[in-house]
């Protein structure tokens, strides 16, 4: 197989313009395309656990990266399902790398943004910091680190 | 915030080596790294669902030294729990990758006993182009193919 890259990571939330203050307000991503789309055609039905009518579309980049977040909601249906943790079947959270993790640690708590631990969970015994986890609006954990992976 | 680019999507399986047969030998991605790790201490504990004792890590990607990899774990011995989403569900329910060519690869998928989430013709369009396709890896996890438009 060819493959060149991963064109994006797909999420569905439950209230789009609350993710939009976590995804584009906090965090700073740029909100590259935003659509209202049929659902009822194609392959979509395929691949959704229920029938809906409509979903709404936003992709957010950092910058101009052509990896885009893709987050989907559905207007006026309730969604289901619920985020699952790092051992649990799927995908559980996706991870951006910063430059400046502790620092980061401090603006988004300062934000009230929900981390997933404390400070000194993420502290090793060196007193270094290599990465943390929050949860977005949707209990969703997003992941930062500072390049390296896991 | 300044992050510059998404590093790794996670993904935990209920069976590494299985797992391996479909995103290293059947798509082709090249395995970064592959080790144990303790999962008892730190930050781990914090947002695990159960108390596990180790896991396997396998880092994958198009590259030796591609980003974002995919960051696939199992934890050896213990029973996994959760299951793969649909589209409509909260949470992240899939990747896609770029292809020159889906309908292409939807065939070499087909023929290698991968199983497409819907049939071909629910892909394609009037005109019978086939722009994006999902398939299941081993687990039911959803992953998509696109000709490099988003959606």
């Amino acid at each position: 197989m060819d493959a060149s890259a991963v064109s994006h990571i797909a999420f569905c939330v439950s209230d789009i313009e609350k993710s939009l203050e976590f995804y584009r307000d906090a965090l700073g991503m740029n909100v590259i395309f935003d659509q209202v789309q049929d659902t009822t055609t194609g392959g979509l039905p395929h691949v959704y656990h229920h029938a809906r009518q409509t979903r709404r579309t936003v992709h957010l980049a950092f910058g101009d990266s052509p990896l885009h977040l893709v987050m989907t909601s559905h207007p006026g249906d309730s969604a289901d399902g619920a985020p699952i943790k790092l051992d649990q079947v799927g995908i559980s959270h996706y991870s951006f790398s910063v430059p400046d993790v502790p620092a980061l640690f401090a603006e988004l708590e300062s934000k009230g943004v929900p981390v997933a631990a404390p400070r000194e969970a993420w502290t090793n015994a060196e007193g270094r910091m290599g990465s943390f986890y929050v949860y977005d609006p949707d209990g969703i954990l997003v992941q930062f680190d500072a390049g390296g992976g896991g | 915030m300044d992050a510059s680019a998404v590093s790794h999507v996670a993904i935990c399986v209920r069976d590494l080596d299985t797992s391996l047969e479909f995103y290293r030998d059947i798509l082709g991605m090249i395995v970064q790294a592959d080790r144990m790790q303790d999962t008892t201490t730190g930050g781990l504990p914090h947002v695990y669902k159960h108390s596990r004792q180790t896991r396997r890590q396998v880092r994958l990607a198009f590259g030796e030294t591609a980003k974002p990899t995919l960051t696939m774990t199992s934890h050896p011995g213990e029973e996994p729990d959760g299951e793969p989403i649909k589209l409509d569900q909260i949470g992240i329910s899939h990747i896609s990758f770029t292809v020159p060519d889906v309908k292409g690869l939807a065939g070499e998928l087909i023929s290698k006993g991968v199983q497409l989430a819907g049939p071909l013709e629910g892909f394609s369009n009037a005109q019978g182009e086939v722009s994006s396709i999902f398939v299941y890896d081993p687990d039911g996890i959803l992953v998509q193919f696109d000709s490099g438009g988003g959606g």
